[in-house]
């Protein structure tokens, strides 16, 4: 599937418009990407700490799961749109940018890891699931995270 | 006078050699800002958990002095390497930066969110015992967290306006933006 006409019409578009016309709200944009990028982070990092028994051992990880996820996922929804909203205004540069493509692929990993993989397992009862296993899960959720933050970073320099 | 004095202190910086490879260094310049950035996902991060706590926006059920102590030592490794690599893109590019309106309002809202925690702390022990297991912190306290969110927005709205020119001093035209960056080199 061809997708370079879908980038030049995202530029063309009333949302790439605005992006491209004013640098103000532009750069708001991307102020709030990298706010709502913050509270990923502090969301993501409070369970995987605490399931890698480094902090808030004091608290069930059950609680901590829990609570953390409901802000995760409002980071996400502000991080999808702000970035979409950046994107479309330098569409086309980013269709030939290999670190857009690079933070995409990390970006559907890490959604797909949390929907599909970590979710699902963290709603059982911690105690029941292999500490191995938990383990593991709160190391690839910090790798895959953090290279979504690292790659997306990279497009502002190639 | 002061102005000609960062300015001063800036130039000297800027005659550093290291200062000059670090900035033309393409793999380690953009890996010290994207480590800035990392860090940021940790400390602010941490410190918007301990926020919304205090807001009794999360983790309700848990003691808000448990939070924030515990969340407290990843916070400070995140502010320690933040500082760190700020420091190091301030020390690439001197000049600029100490003449930028956006680097100088950051500078002074980071003392001000510095200030803001001290005291922010200080009256969180003092009245803590009162409160710890209630949901939402007293309003004092959930004023000051408020205005914490307030100005971290702020730092990192500053903080990413650094990279536009649009009130460089090469670029100025109103006395007052020019005075407020202490316009006085390109």
């Amino acid at each position: 599937m061809e997708l370079l006409p879908f980038f030049e019409w995202a530029e063309t578009s009333m949302l790439g418009s605005i992006g491209k016309s004013y640098g103000g709200i532009y750069a708001i944009g991307q102020s709030l990407h990298l706010m709502s990028l913050a509270l990923l982070g502090g969301t993501v990092l409070v369970t995987d700490l605490r399931l890698l028994n480094i902090i808030l051992k004091d608290v069930p990880s059950e609680v901590v799961a829990e609570n953390a996820h409901k802000w995760f996922r409002v980071a996400l929804i502000v991080i999808l749109a702000t970035g979409i909203f950046m994107a479309a205004a330098v569409a086309t540069r980013m269709y030939y940018n290999p670190f857009y493509w690079a933070k995409m692929a990390t970006l559907v990993t890490g959604i797909i890891f949390v929907f599909a993989i970590k979710r699902p397992l963290l709603k059982r009862p911690h105690a029941s699931i292999n500490p191995v296993v938990l383990k593991t899960l709160a190391v690839a959720s910090i790798v895959i995270w953090f290279s979504v933050a690292a790659t997306g970073r990279w497009i502002g320099f190639s | 006078m002061l102005n000609q004095l960062l300015l001063d202190f800036a130039q000297w910086l800027d005659a550093f050699e290291l200062s000059t490879r670090l900035h033309e260094s393409f793999y380690m310049y953009n890996w010290v800002e994207s480590t800035h950035v990392i860090a940021l996902m940790i400390s602010l991060g941490m410190l918007f958990v301990i926020d919304l706590r205090m807001l009794g926006l999360t983790l309700t059920n848990v003691p808000a002095s448990r939070i924030a102590a515990r969340l407290n030592t990843p916070m400070m490794i995140g502010f320690s390497i933040m500082i760190i690599t700020g420091l190091l893109l301030f020390f690439a590019v001197p000049v600029r930066y100490t003449q930028s309106i956006w680097f100088r309002i950051k500078f002074v809202l980071l003392f001000v969110a510095a200030i803001n925690a001290w005291l922010f702390h200080k009256k969180m022990n003092e009245s803590v015992a009162t409160w710890d297991n209630e949901p939402v912190a007293p309003k004092r306290l959930r004023y000051a967290a408020g205005f914490s969110l307030g100005l971290w927005a702020g730092v990192v709205t500053t903080g990413r306006l650094i990279a536009y020119d649009w009130y460089d001093c090469y670029r100025v035209q109103s006395d007052l933006i020019a005075w407020a960056a202490g316009c006085m080199a390109e």
